[in-house]
């Protein structure tokens, strides 16, 4: 007996201590997790705002003060501006350390030394594009007394301050979980931050569909169906219109399908390069949204002059729309230094200064531009298997080639890859072919503009210091006090060879295909005081082809939100920040004020109501929608599952054949173009060989269709299963996906094509809003999906998402000096001196 | 004896507590095994060692609970193990005692294979 006890006592003894120190499997080990005095349970100890914490940043000139106001967004005080990004360093690592880990790891391709094989694929991904190398390549080349590097360190300093002097109840709640610690962050860590940026924003490989389009309908329908300029044009730069112009044309009849060509057959390959996605919160990426189709993403923002607002004062709405993620992406702050830098707004984690927001004089915004800034060139290599050179210009040039290995969550190493590089990027293999990729993400980001910006005393200021910009492109949006509102579209343009078109695959063997060089700033889409008032960015093509027909990029998204945006402004001639701040979640959709009358029309001029009960019933309740897709509407998904069917039948002969779905479907705009020609071939169906189908046919059956799909899935439409509340709503993911940290089924108002577009797998959407008044005194109302704090036990962690639900907006707190925070609104404070006596 | 026993809980406790803030968990077995080597005599050391692990833990949870949201941080950490917030705080100390008691019999079995049975051990060992 006593053996058994001993001999069990053994066995658990060696569980305990091997589960306790190795873990199993992914999951961290036991004892340091469980811990009570240093594991998991350990961060609810910090989980709240310090309310008189002294801490050191040894490089620290002077002594800073931190304050957090009743919002928990720190303002912090300093006496130099590298002090002030110190500082903003050190309390973005305190809130978001995690997060500026995890988007290093992403973008180093070193997430399986968490994840293990699991991440492999991401991984290898991730460095096949070189957006690690290119960071690292940029901040080697820059100038070590230049000020970019200096605030680089400066942040760096910051973060490592914090880390260093990390007690344990301060590692963040995901490190118990995944048994590990931080990375140490360093200062070109901050350049992956923009390089992992443009790869979200400027990642697009139209080039591979659409060289697929052209194999299946021939190269003139498919211009036509992705085109270069959208039908419906409602451009950024205003182009005197007084609302959007139609330039519909007739559709040509699709080509017949030809044999796949080695560009077909490599840009099909290509298709493998839309990255394999692990984590929920990356899983809708620009790739993704690159394959035609609608987007229904979107980012805004517009400005109003004082001539049409209420009070006189220019006003300014930022409204840019990205994957929602908890933590948020942005953190909310303010940097002051008397005489040099007095801003507000957000920051991205891992950014050395504020990226959208206001100062005593300017507010700016961003929305992204969605330019063709990537190209693919066909490379003739030396050797399919391993490649040393490539030909160009009639001789063998080297391949710059190293080596990428690859660990697991153990250590073990569990893959290496070589990487090898034109002289244009990366190169990548589809197939037995290759093909370098030209991105302007590569290349130089321009991160100094944008903290350089932060300080402009007026909007020519502003644009003054944007010019340094260069990638992810942007359309910056910026209104003054002194009345001036004004749009540029920001970053660089390349100019491309021959005709300067940017849609197909070039050959690489010749050097006369290279990029030109970059669009001259003078001809950018800009506007300044338009005479209409207002300017306002959607996403939408910058430029009327009319106005300038230089290439700017192709498939532009059907300009849904900026013709409603654009309404809501022509029709407001007094707007008021209130009216500001609703128009984020207007319900009006343009789109639906073109379709819906459409399909009514359809069904009442196809059939009787007697011998298609089903299309009368679906058209009756159709009809009864305000064509607002507010929270409560019951039609609106009817309207969309019409909407989808539509989609569907009319661009059929876009699927391949032995297919199930289209290779890539054009967007919206183009099947209201369509609209336009009852009968154009391309409404016929394909498959019915004796039937020629049109427009009222395939408009009516596809609102049949819709009900019937709208009732499987959603019941009767009296049951209230319709509400679009129960069927739209929003999902904010944890960034490693735990639902546990996550937020479901958030009931947004808005939908496909409304200013807040409430993506179909709900996890995009506005990432921040902001409304600024500029008048004598800055006035500012703001909102994120999210909290200040990365802790999930933190009472910061999520407690803006109601606000950001209901579509209301804070006032913010925009003291002009320490002696203006008043002692009852400020929750907490950090004192930061170099000796850790803070003043 | 009963008072003892109680007495030795109650310091194994502390020690268990203070010795876990300073050296982590493994500061449970080790201590564990300490004691099984010092109470090759005791009758039952090891249901003092577990109990006193059990107790030095949720001692340590609670003054966790004085100074931040534990409840909320239980509820998130054990939704994303897919258990209950009791579940897991029952892991934390089961954990501990299933150590203690496991360290302590071995220890207390290092002990008596290296230096004998003690006096009057023999038979009360069962």
């Amino acid at each position: 007996m006593r053996k058994v006890r001993v001999g069990v006592a053994a066995v658990l003894l060696g569980s305990g201590l091997y589960v306790g120190s190795c873990g199993v499997g992914l999951a961290a080990p036991f004892g340091p997790f469980l811990d009570p005095a240093n594991g998991v349970w350990a961060v609810a100890r910090s989980a709240e705002i310090p309310t008189d914490l002294t801490a050191a940043i040894p490089s620290l000139d002077g002594a800073v003060s931190v304050l957090y106001d009743s919002r928990a967004v720190p303002h912090i005080f300093a006496t130099t501006v590298d002090d002030a990004v110190r500082a903003l360093g050190y309390v973005v690592a305190r809130d978001r350390l995690f997060q500026l880990d995890i988007q290093t790891r992403a973008t180093a391709g070193r997430l399986s030394e968490w994840g293990g094989s699991n991440a492999l694929r991401l991984d290898r991904f991730q460095r096949s594009i070189g957006l690690a190398r290119s960071a690292e390549r940029e901040f080697a080349a820059l100038d070590p007394g230049s000020a970019e590097i200096r605030l680089l360190h400066a942040y760096a300093e910051g973060v490592q301050a914090w880390t260093d002097q990390m007690r344990p109840q301060d590692l963040p709640f995901e490190y118990p979980f995944l048994g590990k610690r931080p990375l140490r962050w360093e200062p070109v860590h901050s350049l992956y931050l923009m390089k992992r940026m443009g790869y979200t924003l400027a990642y697009s490989s139209h080039d591979r569909w659409r060289a697929r389009v052209v194999g299946l309908v021939g190269k003139e329908a498919a211009d036509a169906l992705f085109p270069v300029a959208n039908p419906i044009q409602e451009p950024i730069q205003p182009n005197g219109d007084k609302g959007p112009r139609f330039d519909f044309q007739p559709l040509p009849p699709p080509g017949v399908p030809r044999m796949l060509e080695v560009e077909d057959v490599v840009a099909g390959t290509l298709g493998e390069f839309c990255p394999p996605t692990t984590l929920p919160s990356y899983r809708r990426t620009a790739c993704e949204m690159g394959v035609g189709g609608e987007v229904v993403l979107g980012s805004n923002n517009w400005a109003v002059s004082p001539n049409r607002t209420a009070n006189g004062y220019a006003l300014l709405a930022g409204d840019p729309h990205l994957s929602l993620t908890l933590p948020s992406i942005w953190y909310e702050a303010h940097m002051v230094v008397p005489g040099e830098m007095d801003v507000y707004g957000v920051t991205i984690p891992g950014s050395p200064g504020i990226v959208i927001g206001f100062n005593r004089d300017v507010a700016w915004s961003v929305t992204n531009t969605g330019a063709d800034v990537l190209d693919y060139f066909h490379e003739v290599v030396d050797d399919r298997d391993q490649p040393t050179r490539y030909w160009l210009d009639e001789e063998w040039r080297a391949l710059e080639s190293h080596v990428e290995k690859y660990f697991d969550h153990k250590g073990d190493l569990v893959a290496v890859d070589t990487i090898r590089f034109t002289h244009r990027g990366p190169l990548v293999r589809a197939g037995d072919e290759y093909m370098s990729l030209r991105w302007t993400v590569l290349d130089e980001s321009g991160t100094l503009a944008l903290f350089d910006a932060t300080r402009a005393g007026s909007v020519e200021q502003w644009l003054e210091a944007m010019a340094g910009y260069k990638a992810p492109a942007q359309n910056g949006i910026v209104a003054d006090r002194g009345g001036n509102i004004a749009i540029r579209s920001i970053g660089r343009y390349p100019i491309r060879a021959g005709n300067g078109d940017g849609t197909e695959i070039r050959p690489g063997a010749d050097s006369d295909n290279d990029w030109q060089g970059d669009w001259s700033l003078r001809d950018h889409p800009y506007s300044l005081n338009p005479e209409q008032g207002f300017l306002a960015s959607a996403n939408q093509q910058p430029l009327d082809p009319q106005v300038n027909g230089q290439y700017l990029g192709v498939n532009w998204p059907s300009p849904w939100r900026a013709m409603q945006i654009n309404s809501l402004l022509r029709a407001d001639s007094q707007v008021t920040p209130d009216a500001m701040s609703r128009y984020h979640t207007d319900p009006g959709n343009a789109k639906a004020d073109i379709f819906v009358p459409a399909f009514l029309n359809a069904a009442s001029a196809s059939v009787d109501a007697e011998s298609h009960p089903e299309l009368a019933e679906a058209a009756r309740l159709l009809a009864e929608w305000d064509r607002k897709y507010t929270r409560e509407n019951e039609r609106a998904v009817l309207f969309e599952a019409a909407m989808g069917e539509l989609s569907r039948r009319t661009w059929d002969e876009l699927v391949a054949a032995g297919a199930n779905r289209p290779i890539a479907t054009p967007g919206q705009s183009m099947l209201a173009q369509l609209l336009e020609f009852p009968d154009n071939v391309w409404w016929d169906h394909q498959r019915t060989v004796s039937v020629i189908e049109t427009r009222d046919f395939i408009l009516a059956a596809s609102l049949e269709a819709g009900l019937a799909i709208a009732r499987r899935e959603f019941g009767a439409p009296e049951d209230g299963g319709w509400r679009w509340d129960r069927v739209q709503t929003t999902n904010i993911h944890h960034l490693l996906g735990f639902p546990a940290l996550s937020a479901f089924d958030l009931p947004v108002q808005g939908g496909p094509g409304n200013l807040n577009p409430s993506s179909g797998s709900g996890t995009h959407g506005a990432s921040w809003r902001m409304v600024v008044e500029l008048g004598p005194e800055i006035s500012a109302w703001t909102t994120y999906p999210g909290g200040q704090s990365g802790n999930p036990a933190s009472s910061w962690y999520d407690n803006r998402i109601q606000t950001w639900v209901d579509g209301r907006l804070d006032a913010v707190f925009f003291p002009a000096g320490i002696e203006q925070m008043d002692p009852n609104d400020v929750i907490g404070s950090i004192r930061l001196g170099p000796d850790g006596r803070g003043r | 004896m009963m008072r003892r026993t109680l007495l030795q809980i109650l310091l194994l406790t502390v020690a268990f507590a203070l010795a876990t803030v300073i050296m982590g968990w493994w500061a449970v077995p080790a201590l564990a095994v300490l004691w099984g080597l010092l109470t090759r005599s005791e009758r039952h050391p090891e249901l003092v060692a577990a109990a006193a692990a059990g107790l030095g833990w949720s001692l340590l949870l609670v003054w966790t609970a004085t100074q931040g949201p534990i409840g909320e941080l239980a509820s998130r950490a054990a939704g994303v193990m897919g258990i209950s917030s009791l579940a897991l705080v029952g892991m934390a100390i089961a954990f501990s005692m299933a150590l203690a008691w496991s360290a302590t019999v071995v220890g207390r079995t290092g002990a008596l294979g290296a230096w004998g049975r003690g006096k009057g051990e023999e038979g009360r060992v069962a």
